[in-house]
């Protein structure tokens, strides 16, 4: 800009002409301007600021009320289901795989049943789907419902007052049921199991025999029953057993 | 105020979530069946075949029984009650060589009961009765 009376040239901050000391009118209003703009700018400044740390408070606030919550939610939720994580937590620790005991599995199927389904349990061994396990596989589960029909019958033969209930005779069909399923399974996949199915089987009508009154007609037809019908003598021979 | 209230809240699930996870690990150690008087009740009223189930998922939950002796004669007593089912089983349907093969682990389980001892005859008597 110029200044008015001698026409040299002025910024537009100087306040007089430092050639003939007029003074520069805009260079006023422009001061005022600026300290408006300079206060102005402060005051926003001022209130962003604070607005800012109320809101930063406020999401501090809600934030970590939501994380408690959160957190409150999982932690019931472990404490209602400790015992499943921490049972499978603890299966899956022991899982071992089939490859690494088979021939303890082998030696315990020529052995004993009974010791065969104690170890795999205790060990928690999956047997896999392989071709060359597969009959492996049924062996253990006629070992653990073999295992499972010897104790019901231990519950009857070894205690002074065995405990009555209507729901044991269908235990014991399933397990049975279940001895004879498999085997035929088993025996389906390995044909050189043969001997061990057929040593279960023989020993399951043994112990119904010799402890369960289970008679020696029914022993030798038990296989070729019904379901109902093997039903009916378990049922009959445990009634009998109980009684006496 | 609201700090407190969230001190205290973090506070017990800090406790709570760290019982837990103890708990998740340590799962084994509380899985044995350690009350003596289920036992005890379940021998005085001559009930082995009981004794003989729940010493069988035991021997069946893979856990590491070393160090906890107070069920050598149970697990004893166990597998006498085992056995000695196989030998009256086997010598009545005329399988000798494997009755005898029971009879010798009779004589053996007998041999680990201890003080449990004078329950092998009470068995003998419930298995042959």
């Amino acid at each position: 800009m110029k200044c008015k009376k001698c026409g040299s040239n002025l910024d537009i901050d100087t306040a007089v002409c430092p050639y003939c000391g007029t003074e520069n009118p805009v260079a006023k209003k422009h001061r005022e301007d600026m300290e408006r703009f300079e206060k102005d700018y402060r005051a926003t400044k001022d209130e962003v600021i604070k607005n800012t740390g109320k809101f930063n408070q406020k999401a501090f606030k809600i934030t970590a009320i939501a994380v408690t919550v959160a957190f409150l939610t999982l932690s019931i939720l472990l404490v209602g289901f400790n015992n499943a994580i921490a049972y499978r937590v603890y299966r899956n620790r022991i899982t071992a795989s089939s490859g690494k005991y088979l021939n303890e599995i082998k030696a315990l199927i020529e052995e004993n049943p009974l010791e065969l389904a104690r170890f795999v349990d205790g060990k928690n061994i999956s047997v896999g789907y392989d071709r060359d396990t597969e009959g492996i596989r049924y062996a253990i589960y006629v070992a653990r419902n073999y295992s499972e029909l010897f104790r019901y019958v231990m519950d009857i033969a070894a205690c002074k007052s065995p405990r009555y209930s209507d729901k044991t005779p269908g235990y014991m069909t399933e397990y049975l049921k279940y001895i004879l399923s498999y085997s035929e399974e088993g025996l389906e996949r390995d044909g050189e199991l043969q001997h061990y199915f057929d040593a279960v089987y023989n020993d399951s009508v043994l112990l119904l025999r010799t402890y369960m009154n289970l008679s020696e007609e029914d022993g030798e037809n038990l296989k070729s029953y019904s379901d109902g019908k093997l039903a009916l003598v378990i049922e009959e021979a445990y009634n009998e057993t109980v009684k006496e | 105020m609201l700090a407190v209230v969230l001190g205290i809240v973090w506070g017990i699930m800090i406790v709570v979530i760290g019982v837990s996870v103890f708990g998740i690990f340590n799962y084994d150690r509380s899985m044995y069946y350690s009350d003596p008087t289920y036992h005890s009740d379940e021998i005085l009223m001559k009930n082995y075949g009981a004794i003989y189930s729940s010493m069988n998922s035991l021997l069946s939950s893979g856990n590491d029984l070393k160090g906890h002796s107070e069920y050598d004669e149970l697990i004893a007593l166990h597998d006498y009650v085992e056995s000695c089912a196989y030998f009256r089983m086997y010598t009545e349907n005329g399988e000798t060589e494997k009755a005898l093969k029971y009879y010798t682990a009779m004589e053996e389980a007998k041999s680990r009961m201890g003080d449990l001892d004078f329950t092998a005859s009470e068995i003998d008597d419930l298995i042959y009765r």
